[in-house]
């Protein structure tokens, strides 16, 4: 057939087809099947090498003219098709988005980036050490005596009688120090474990973060003022601090710092029973004795180190009433933080 | 330890009120608690003379005062066995709100009008003591405010640490109190009549071991009469939480408290030997204590015998045989040093724990033993008719002298920050009693006093200067000057960019505990056998973990239970396994687990039924993190357990290090879960160890895509990711990727057979491509489909 003739047929056809498109997809499909790499018009061009010299030039502007006019009703009917759809007035945008599942750091976590982030400032890095943990390690190096009652400030889990699971991350300070020479600077965060009923105000399990600087003089007035800096960017720059002198047996003088109830703003409520303070963090200057068991001399090194639990603070600062939320991961707990 | 500060003012006049000693204390170091809330009502109340009363005509139990205030008289029906004419007391007049529910009314209790009423503690929240009505001392004026005398009358209660057991008494409290105040506070004497023949005729005192027991001392008063003890007594005793018992050992206790020293007290009619032997037990011998058990001793116990026959676990508990009874008149006291360790070590074998026990683990005063003893022989000379036997038994073959402690100014202000100078250390030293001799400028050597047994090193006297100096009063420095650390790995910021691929994936992180029971559930990397706690809380608790799974299956079920079905959790956590060969007898691993159940795509508006979640959701996630990484795990297809109903193992190299696919229903069964949860675990050390780092730019072209697809039909049992496998490891000179896009049975495929369409992207770099060059490539794909699988084009 003569491809001037079949190209008016095809021109005809079109015509009928496009009119009885509907939707979207109707005129999608129609720009596939004249349109498309394998079309209607692309398989009559595939025939223009077989046409003698004259037809092939005619042939070539009346396809070029089929091809053009189809594309342009085919574009100009989708385009408007869309744009119908965006300015339809019908559309009740008052209507819920499509939920997007997004999941959550746990507030444990958030709390503890945000404490290593803030030694981070002032040249903490990070240390971790393991868990099961020998007691050389954990109490004697530490200068926990045996037979001292000092031991029995911290309940203990024992594997066998020298190995334990750690009470506190203060084990990871002696394989530093055991391992590196002074200046040091780290934080230790990290699980720690205590043999203590589980109910809504303590837990078998917790977290703690440590810290040490080690160095040829470090004083208990540079102690004060890391802490400060600490408390401060953590709790807000309007906390007060008071530091009294306490008891740990690998620190001396030891202190506990409280922090002024910022729940009640120090005149007393229920949380800080009534005292105006929290108490917060212990701390203290190394015990020359913890720096003999590292073979450091206490004559030319000193050094501070202090301890804070993560789960107490995080309840403080959150309203977290019950510790063991922290383990149950009920959703709802979960997505609050 | 409660401090009643009547008893306390014994000793010492301060003017501080409970709260602001207990602050002050509190910042010398003994943390110290007065929570006493002050109540709204305390102003209504009125100190009451009982000016007559007579029984109640109508109640036997009751008794009709008439009563007199600052306010005028009243008349009041009282309930309580110790109102009596004369006595003061506390009046709660008409109007007193006592409770938010209850408010004194006039009222008739059986008749007779009463107009208000006589309290008891309890009745207004002071303590638990609903004995009687509160009886106040003779001379307090009616005009008294009752608050003030509340004050007065109030009790602190130290916590104190276990370096200082001077503390743990009111002389030691007494001592911190005269140091905060600038003032001395003073021991009553222990002067008392002596006769009789010398107790050296009637008992002697065999110490076998003088390290256990460096100082025994004892003494015998006679013709005591067991009686309960007099009312102030009681009152000391029972402020301070001890109960009273009768008046001997009542008084031991009160010399205990007062002094820190505790006391032993034997019916010297019981000791039949005449020698107190102080021996270590044998092992296997037997014990009747006090408490009426029955010990059975080892030889870290130490015993008091008569002769050989143990009478007292020394410095824990005394025996049920040789106690104080009511018809006991003739007393030995044994007052005495024990060595700390031996204390402890015996109290902790037995676990028994007494005052006496933690005084003397602690180290009580040796220079205090005698003091003790004198001021309790006082005492029941005093106060329970005794007399005194001349003399006493004194065994303390080598005093115990501190060590002289070389101290060091510039030491001090190194360590503290502060530029301290000899006189205002002199005069800390003063007050804390010791002993100071300057040897330079910058030394001098000290003699702390013998109640202070934590006082051995150059350090602890650093943090005394300190203390008294007061840590508030130390200028906090942040002077920034450091040493920086290199770190030396990435691991922490692969941790998070891992999580950050997982929240973003819509995972919520978990926090589960790492003890578990004893199982081997559910294992995935961790081989070896689990960690046994010897002392476990629970049966539950009693292993360190192998898996993390079991936890987030606990955590899927107890959202369940609260009625939330869509959950994607994941954890990254420590797993244990025995390992003989370390130190701490463990191998500890980084694992990094999840686990998913319900839909994917929630109930919404805008589609017509929610989506499930599937094993490639699953899949698609890690097969993400795994290609993010850039590390060479790889996913194998594995047999199904007892645990996986479908399994897939995640490879690095030859080793399996985890596992991913679809829980068996039983198994879910037992976690209380019944829908479907699809989960992995794998060891985080390896997923970041094998990580590389390979960012550096790739060509984009901008040259168009074209796409071509192929359905190929082949044996069914040929798995798909076989054939992706093969695709994707074709290469061709230009950007090129696979993907699968439809799997088909039936139909025109021929039974037995599977049709599988895969789409192929091709880019020219630099050019276009032509329809030639793709026609090859797709070519080169057919030709070895063909050849690995037998495939045929449909
Ligand atoms: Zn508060």
């Amino acid at each position: 057939m003569n491809i001037q003739v079949r190209i008016k047929e095809i021109r005809t056809e079109f015509d009928s087809e496009f009119s009885a498109c509907l939707s979207l997809e109707d005129f999608n499909n129609l720009q596939r099947k004249y349109l498309s790499r394998k079309g209607i018009v692309a398989s009559l061009f595939k025939e223009i090498p077989k046409l003698s010299a004259d037809e092939k030039r005619s042939a070539g502007k009346h396809l070029n003219v089929l091809r053009k006019s189809v594309e342009e009703k085919i574009s100009e009917a989708i385009q408007s098709f869309q744009k119908k759809k965006k300015i339809d007035l019908s559309m009740d945008v008052s209507l819920p988005g499509t939920p997007e599942i997004y999941g959550n750091k746990h507030i444990l976590s958030q709390v503890m980036d945000e404490i290593n982030s803030i030694f981070n400032e002032i040249g903490f890095s990070v240390e971790t050490g393991p868990e099961v943990e020998t007691d050389f390690n954990n109490f004697s190096s530490l200068n926990f005596p045996e037979n001292h009652p000092a031991r029995d400030m911290q309940d203990t889990f024992f594997i066998t009688k020298d190995v334990l699971l750690r009470t506190h991350t203060s084990s990871v300070q002696i394989r530093v120090m055991m391992d590196k020479e002074p200046p040091l600077r780290f934080i230790s965060p990290g699980r720690v474990y205590r043999n203590e009923a589980i109910n809504a105000r303590s837990h078998c399990m917790f977290h703690q973060v440590e810290g040490l600087y080690v160095d040829k003089n470090v004083t208990f007035a540079e102690l004060k003022g890391t802490v400060e800096y600490f408390c401060k960017r953590f709790f807000g720059k309007d906390v007060a601090l008071r530091f009294r002198p306490s008891f740990f047996p690998f620190t001396e003088p030891s202190a506990e710092v409280d922090i002024s109830c910022f729940l009640c703003g120090g005149s007393g409520c229920r949380v800080c029973k009534h005292t105006g303070w929290l108490e917060i963090l212990g701390c203290g200057m190394v015990d020359p004795n913890v720096f003999k068991s590292v073979g450091f001399d206490p004559e030319k090194i000193t050094g501070f180190a202090f301890g804070m639990g993560v789960e107490r603070p995080a309840m403080l600062k959150y309203g977290i009433t019950d510790i063991r939320m922290f383990w149950e991961n009920d959703i709802r707990f979960l997505h609050q933080f | 330890m409660k401090i009643y500060l009547p008893w306390l003012k014994d000793y010492i006049r301060f003017d501080d009120s409970p709260g602001e000693l207990a602050d002050k204390l509190t910042l010398l170091g003994t943390e110290t608690d007065y929570h006493l809330a002050q109540k709204t009502f305390f102003s209504d109340l009125r100190v009451a003379k009982v000016i007559s009363s007579k029984k109640h005509p109508n109640a036997d139990r009751l008794t009709l005062c008439k009563v007199q205030t600052k306010d005028g008289e009243f008349a009041v029906v009282c309930g309580a066995p110790n109102v009596r004419d004369g006595m003061k007391s506390v009046f709660a007049p008409i109007g007193t709100q006592l409770t938010p529910k209850f408010k004194i009314e006039k009222r008739k209790v059986r008749g007779e009008i009463s107009e208000g009423m006589l309290v008891a503690e309890d009745e207004i929240g002071l303590s638990d003591d609903h004995s009687g009505i509160i009886e106040l001392g003779e001379n307090v004026a009616l005009t008294k405010d009752v608050t003030e005398i509340i004050a007065e009358n109030a009790t602190i209660e130290t916590d104190v640490t276990p370096n200082r057991p001077d503390c743990l008494s009111y002389f030691g409290m007494a001592r911190e109190t005269a140091i905060l105040n600038n003032t001395n506070f003073s021991k009553p004497d222990t002067k008392y009549p002596e006769t009789g023949a010398p107790i050296g005729s009637e008992i002697k005192v065999k110490i076998e071991n003088p390290d256990d027991c460096p100082r025994y001392a004892c003494r015998i008063v006679e013709n005591v009469t067991i009686a309960p003890s007099p009312k102030w007594l009681q009152n000391y005793l029972v402020k301070s939480g001890i109960r009273s018992i009768n008046n001997v050992v009542d008084l031991s206790n009160f010399v205990l408290l007062e002094t820190g020293q505790p006391l032993h007290t034997f019916d010297l009619d019981l000791i039949k030997s005449g020698e107190i032997h102080i021996r270590r037990a044998k092992n296997g011998e037997k014990f009747l204590a006090l408490d009426e058990k029955e010990y059975e001793l080892t030889a870290d116990n130490l015993m008091i015998c008569d002769g050989d026959l143990p009478v007292a676990i020394g410095g824990v508990m005394g025996g049920e045989k040789s106690g104080v009874s009511k018809n006991t008149t003739k007393i030995l006291i044994e007052s005495a040093y024990f060595a700390p360790g031996i204390i402890r070590k015996s109290s902790k074998i037995l676990g028994l724990a007494s005052e006496s026990s933690k005084r003397f683990e602690r180290g009580v005063d040796p220079e205090g033993v005698i003091y003790a003893l004198e001021r309790l022989a006082q005492l029941l000379v005093q106060h329970a008719g005794g007399t005194a036997r001349s003399g006493r038994i004194d065994e303390y073959p080598n005093p115990i002298v501190p060590n002289p402690i070389e101290f060091r100014i510039s030491r001090a202000n190194r360590i503290i920050g502060v530029d301290f100078t000899m006189e205002q250390i002199h005069e800390y030293f003063r007050k804390l009693e010791f002993t100071v001799e300057k040897v330079s400028d910058d030394m001098m050597v000290v003699k702390p006093p013998t109640f202070r047994p934590d006082l051995e090193r150059e350090i602890d006297l650093i943090e005394e200067v300190v203390r008294l100096y007061g840590m508030q009063n130390v200028e906090s420095d942040l002077t920034v000057n450091f040493h920086v650390q290199f770190r030396t790995s990435e691991e922490n910021s692969i941790v998070d960019s891992v999580k950050q691929r997982m929240f973003g994936a819509g995972f919520d992180e978990t926090y589960t505990v790492s003890m578990d029971r004893e199982t081997a559930d559910l294992r995935t990397f961790v081989r070896g056998s689990s960690v046994p706690i010897s002392n476990p809380l629970s049966s539950d608790l009693s292993h360190m973990r192998q898996s993390i799974l079991p936890g987030l299956l606990r955590a899927i079920s107890f959202n369940l239970r609260r009625q939330h079905s869509d959950i994607r959790f994941f954890e990254i956590g420590t797993l244990f396994e025995s390992d003989k060969k370390s130190e701490t007898l463990a191998r500890e691993y980084q694992a990094f687990a999840g686990a998913i159940t319900g839909n994917y795509l929630m109930e919404h508006w805008s589609i017509e039924q929610p989506i499930p979640m599937s094993l490639f959701h699953l899949k698609g996630v890690l097969s993400g993190l795994s290609a993010f990484q850039n590390n060479s795990f790889q996913m194998l297809s594995a047999t199904p357990d007892e645990y996986w109903q479908a399994k897939m193992e995640i490879r690095h190299g030859d080793e399996t290090v985890g596992i991913f696919g679809i829980l068996r229903a039983e198994l879910l069964e037992s976690y209380d879960i019944d829908q479907q949860v699809f989960a992995f675990e794998m060891n985080f050390d390896q997923f970041k160890k094998s990580a590389v780092d390979v960012r550096r730019l790739k060509h984009i072209s901008n040259f168009p895509l074209i796409n071509r697809d192929f359905s190929l039909v082949c044996d069914r049992s040929i798995p798909v990711g076989n054939m992706l496998n093969l695709f994707k490891s074709l290469k061709f000179s230009c950007e090129y990727r696979v993907e699968f896009v439809k799997y088909f049975e039936g139909g025109s495929v021929p039974d037995g057979k599977a049709s599988r369409s895969f789409r192929f992207y091709f880019r020219g770099i630099g050019k276009n491509l032509t329809d030639a060059e793709i026609d090859g490539f797709m070519r080169k794909i057919l030709a070895v489909a063909e050849k690995d699988f037998q495939v045929v084009l449909r």
